[in-house]
């Protein structure tokens, strides 16, 4: 039907969406830069490093739901235009959105102690 | 903090000074040093909410961005936790169901709020803190204690005791006793690692308590 004109692909969004401070949102699709977390090798090494001796979870629950979300998760937008974040290295009308932002911080702690010159505020660089 | 340098720091590359400006070798060599020293991380506790997005992005940047050396730089472990809930109900602020940290700690104080939340639930169902648990557990805290201080004061001479024991061990109960705190021991030991708090309080807590008080009935004959 597509192909004959008789019919077009329409989408939209799953729910109402409300923002924190209570107003409706329009959802717009626009452009935007994706991480394809269903690209094989990566999703492999991550597959493999979950189902091995060196991962634990602590209840195969939680390990059965890391599984199911490796084969479910695809393309996931990394970039947003609006609020506080790191610029994309490749693109600075974009900055880094917050969940991707938020991947390795972990090993920025191991750090930060050394960048903050022992305050908490940034009063002195390190 | 230039690419060079993020490098140097997480992925043992060069120092290329050109690139690197304002911050020396040596002040990246102790970055360094920390990263290496905290690396890989051996647990990350989170939300179940999260697994399907951050927890799992953060293992397929990690091995990105470590791609040469995963086998070192991959997350050891995440426990992932139910949310929480108080006296059975969905914490909200707005229907006033909600308590803060630092009001439950000046409400029961550290040890019994300590033993509360251990007991609240683990692994992926919501934990429930209840405040009749929470005041219980004051209550047994403080007999506890008053007792401990009663019967083992700060001067009391436990070498003089474990010397005695064995003669004294008529009907065997102290060897009961050792032996059924091995077993609890053991029991916890397990239960600490495998992050099962509530079983902690259940033996470790509630059980070695009940033993202590059929030893004392026991040997009162």
């Amino acid at each position: 039907m597509i192909e004959n004109k008789m019919a077009i692909v329409y989408h939209e969004p799953e729910g109402e969406v409300v923002s924190r401070s209570g107003d409706d949102c329009i959802v717009a699709l626009k452009f935007q830069w994706m991480l394809s977390y269903g690209e094989e090798n990566w999703k492999n090494d991550v597959k493999n490093h979950v189902e091995s001796d060196k991962f634990k979870t602590y209840n195969p629950k939680t390990q059965e739901e890391f599984v199911k979300i490796l084969d479910w998760l695809r393309e996931w937008g990394c970039s947003r235009t609006a609020g506080l974040g790191t610029k994309l290295p490749w693109d600075d009308t974009f900055v880094v959105e917050s969940l991707s932002d938020s991947t390795i911080y972990m090993a920025y702690y191991t750090v930060a102690h050394l960048l903050q010159g022992g305050s908490l505020n940034g009063e002195n660089p390190g | 903090m230039t690419m060079n340098a993020w490098d140097y720091v997480f992925l043992g590359r060069d120092y290329i000074e050109a690139e690197c400006p304002g911050v020396t070798e040596k002040q990246l060599q102790a970055m360094r040093h920390e990263f290496e020293y905290w690396y890989p991380m051996d647990l990350r506790v989170s939300g179940k909410d999260l697994i399907r997005n951050h927890l799992t992005m953060s293992l397929y940047n990690h091995a990105s961005i470590w791609h040469e050396n995963q086998e070192q730089r991959m997350t050891r472990s995440y426990f992932c936790n139910g949310y929480l809930m108080l006296n059975n109900q969905k914490m909200s602020k707005s229907t006033g169901n909600f308590m803060s940290l630092q009001q439950c700690l000046k409400q029961f104080g550290v040890d019994a709020s300590r033993v509360t939340m251990a007991d609240a639930g683990d692994l992926l169902d919501d934990a429930n803190f209840d405040i009749k648990v929470a005041n219980a557990s004051i209550l047994k805290l403080f007999i506890l204690e008053e007792w401990i201080q009663k019967h083992c004061p700060k001067s009391f001479d436990w070498n003089a005791v474990a010397d005695s024991k064995n003669s004294e061990d008529k009907f065997g109960w102290d060897r009961i006793i050792d032996s059924e705190i091995d077993r609890i021991v053991k029991i916890v030991t397990e239960s600490y690692a495998g992050m099962k708090f509530k079983n902690v309080v259940k033996h470790g807590f509630s059980e070695l308590k009940d033993l202590k008080e059929a030893y004392l009935i026991a040997m009162q004959g």
